[in-house]
């Protein structure tokens, strides 16, 4: 059985150097669009935060940091996009198989670890933003209401942060963990 | 059509073997295209990184079966527990089918020995093949070696 004369027999398909100039294209412009997005995310963002400061005319500091906050923990997605996408930038084609895949493996696991880390920091920026927005307004209100509506908030933060919050992380390290296992189990091969 | 440029001329000339290369880890034409032409937009993005005393084929299938290799971090994973059914029960041999054979016998090996007999397949030098895949020549031999037999093995087992 000469496989050397089998695999030489294929039959491959012609180059189609017409689709490469387009994608190559395509991918110029798309690297460009990106950088684009991410200012403009940044700049809605801050214009988000001051619209609804000034829309609803906070006199306290606190309701101000407290949107601040809580935007931010909106814009904490945003914030792991950048911290991730610089790391697969960074990855490095030209090295051999074995290199190439202990830094792979790398990247990985640095993601698992930073979307953990800014799942946990989105639950406690958004709590504590709540919080503090929340100053200026109960103290206008009377003792027992402000008491009810303080109570019912931190029951709240704690069901997020005892459910919801181990329920995300868990859906997310999920994926993250099937693919890192795959990678490990590549590495092993050469070894 | 426009002026053939320098990196075009390496597309043109190295296309082939990249698909093969590609083909091989993943038993798929249309992917195995993609996969082949992502490769060369990536030979594009680095070239000019690339330093003369390496050999520009090392170079390209370095960056070729990097990127095939990426795909088990997407989940493309060929992952083929029997023999496709057509030709499973065609017995007569001919060499469509061998070929055929061959590739689904490939896609069963774990990822890095379906670059390492790709590659082999594709008489690049063994020397040249430890430094694609990062592991010793004498490594890569015994690999190489240990393929081919579980290769005409498993022809062996289906009648060949």
């Amino acid at each position: 059985m000469d496989i050397n004369k089998i695999w030489k027999s294929q039959v491959v398909p012609q180059p189609d150097i017409e689709n490469l100039r387009s994608r190559i294209e395509a991918f110029k412009s798309n690297r460009i669009r990106k950088v684009w997005f991410i200012n403009l995310a940044l700049i809605l963002t801050c214009f988000f935060v001051l619209a609804i400061g000034f829309s609803a005319y906070p006199k306290y500091i606190t309701t101000w940091l407290g949107i601040v906050l809580t935007v931010l923990s909106m814009g904490i997605i945003l914030l792991v996009y950048s911290k991730i996408i610089p790391l697969y930038k960074s990855l490095d084609n030209q090295c051999s198989n074995s290199e190439f895949m202990v830094a792979l493996l790398a990247i990985k696991e640095k993601e698992a670890f930073l979307s953990k880390q800014m799942m946990n920091l989105y639950f406690v920026l958004l709590s504590l933003g709540i919080g503090l927005y929340m100053i200026e307004y109960v103290m206008m209100m009377e003792l027992k209401w402000g008491i009810l509506a303080y109570v019912v908030t931190i029951v709240w933060f704690v069901f997020n942060w005892l459910v919801l919050r181990p329920k995300q992380i868990n859906k997310q390290q999920e994926g993250l963990s099937s693919i890192i296992e795959d990678l490990k189990s590549v590495s092993r091969q050469l070894k | 059509m426009a002026e053939i440029s320098e990196f075009e001329k390496i597309y043109l000339k190295y296309w082939e073997k990249v698909y093969r290369l590609c083909m091989g880890f993943i038993n798929d034409d249309a992917v195995a295209r993609d996969l082949t032409q992502e490769s060369f937009i990536l030979i594009w993005q680095n070239l000019s990184k690339f330093r003369e005393e390496a050999d520009l084929c090392t170079w390209i299938f370095r960056i070729a079966s990097n990127h095939c290799l990426r795909q088990v971090e997407k989940g493309k994973r060929m992952k083929k527990v029997e023999l496709p059914f057509h030709i499973a029960e065609e017995i007569e041999p001919d060499k469509n089918k061998e070929l055929e054979l061959l590739q689904f016998f490939i896609s069963e090996l774990p990822e890095t020995d379906r670059i390492v007999i790709s590659l082999e397949l594709e008489e690049i030098k063994q020397s040249e093949i430890a430094k694609i895949v990062g592991l010793s020549e004498g490594n890569i031999r015994v690999k190489i070696h240990r393929i081919k037999e579980r290769l005409t093995q498993r022809f062996k087992e289906n009648g060949y």
